[in-house]
């Protein structure tokens, strides 16, 4: 899958300003989703106590970060927050975001696994006429 | 001019001709809560759910007000009008339920008629409970009133798809799919649909965070019984059994999400109920079948009136 994850000092984006695209506050849903995100991203308690937020790239090269949130009563992470990652003042492309974050969707549905398919978001994304399903 | 003012006084011309009601707004709960509230005589509340607003029952305004009524139409917290929290966590089943008994509470309506669809159900139906003695009748349309979840709701594709975590925001908010394609493929008059209905609901969802009750709705339908309204849902079936108010079911024949065997599940709960009465209607069917609804319930309502004169 066209998604690979980074560390900070592997960024190719120099000199980035961080544009929010999506917001998660309940990653607890369907806990499935938080457990496939704990694996892929290495998070650890230590993470919820002012740890660094993840990264991932898309195909297209644009870069993104993933900043994991904590809310008490609840596990760590209870959310997350994906902003792209624009290169000094250069300006935003919402489509381009959306469909790296749907490549991004595409591969975080097989890691949760289960009844959590690709077919289903692909079948799913279809229905609703996204461009990229 | 307030600024609750403007914000109704923004509805371009296209859509202001097709609700060319006054817009009203009084403060719910420290919430903005906008409302249409025409005619004179007994009042009729109508109801709506996920993610449209008084717009849906356009034209139910103008024939239940010639019948002799007062008609009034709030727009849930989060949606159409009414002010949009911006916190996933200011949202839940016993809020809405809250922030409408407060609204009935503070226009002071007695012998009320409710008629709810989708969301409408849950909280009206939870006010009707909380308070028996205000309301006259209710009318149920595509709805439900207790924990167990449908086929519709308990499938992976695509309900529960859509509302997955990450997946949601994508699809709803940033997307706006139940907008710009769920209300669609949720009407049986498409065209018309297209023409007519489509701007005003788009309107008032124009950006990521306004569509945020579209997503969060979904998230508080029970599937188990742990689920986080499953205790209140099976409060309101349980207080539904023992309510004795007469009661209109009226069913869109085409409806998916709510499927027939709701409508029966609704006249066992309510076994002194008229009907299931089945018109042309997907889940949306007040978009399919305004007229025809609006004359069974001015037929139910003025055997209502007629009976208690007798």
């Amino acid at each position: 899958m066209s998604i690979e994850i980074v560390i900070a000092a592997d960024l190719r984006t120099a000199k980035f300003r961080a544009v929010f695209v999506i917001a998660e506050e309940r990653l607890g849903h369907y806990p499935g989703f938080r457990e496939a995100l704990i694996e892929a991203f290495g998070l650890t308690a230590a993470h919820a106590d002012g740890g660094p937020p993840g990264y991932f790239r898309a195909a297209s090269g644009r870069e993104y970060r993933v900043v994991f949130t904590s809310r008490s009563g609840e596990r760590f992470p209870s959310g997350l927050e994906i902003q792209a990652l624009v290169p000094g003042f250069d300006p935003v492309d919402p489509e381009a975001n959306d469909e790296d974050v749907w490549r991004f969707l595409e591969w975080l549905i097989p890691r949760v696994g289960g009844e959590w398919t690709l077919e289903a978001l692909k079948a799913t994304g279809k229905v609703y006429k996204i461009p990229w399903a | 001019m307030s600024p609750d003012t403007t914000i109704a006084s923004e509805l371009p011309p296209a859509i202001r001709k097709h609700f060319p009601f006054e817009s009203r707004f009084l403060r719910v709960n420290g919430y903005r809560m906008h409302y249409v509230d025409e005619g004179e005589g007994d009042p009729v509340l109508l109801l709506h759910g996920n993610p449209t607003w008084s717009f849906l029952y356009r034209k139910f305004i103008p024939p239940i007000v010639a019948a002799g009524y007062r008609v009034i139409a709030p727009d849930h917290i989060g949606f159409g009008l009414s002010e949009k929290p911006p916190r996933e966590y200011d949202f839940s089943l016993e809020n809405h339920i809250a922030n409408l008994a407060e609204f009935i509470r503070r226009l002071g309506l007695k012998r009320l008629t409710v008629v709810c669809q989708d969301w409408g159900g849950p909280t009206g139906l939870a006010c009707a409970v909380l308070n028996p003695s205000a309301f006259k009748a209710i009318v149920v349309m595509n709805t439900w009133a207790w924990p167990e979840p449908t086929a519709f709701h308990s499938s992976v594709f695509p309900w529960r798809m859509m509302h997955a975590p990450v997946v949601g925001p994508y699809l709803f908010q940033r997307r706006n799919i139940l907008v710009e394609r769920g209300l669609y493929l949720s009407v049986v008059h498409r065209e018309r649909f297209l023409e007519e209905a489509l701007p005003a609901y788009r309107f008032v969802m124009p950006d990521y965070d306004s569509r945020l009750l579209t997503r969060v709705f979904p998230r508080l339908i029970p599937l188990r019984p742990d689920d986080r309204s499953a205790a209140t849902m099976r409060w309101l079936e349980l207080s539904l059994r023992a309510l004795n108010i007469p009661a209109l079911i009226v069913w869109g024949k085409e409806e998916i999400v709510f499927p027939a065997e709701c409508a029966h599940r609704f006249k066992t709960l309510l076994p002194h109920a008229t009907g299931p009465l089945w018109v042309t209607g997907s889940h949306f069917l007040q978009e399919d079948s305004p007229e025809e609804i609006c004359g069974h319930v001015l037929d139910f309502l003025q055997d209502q009136d007629r009976g208690r004169k007798a």
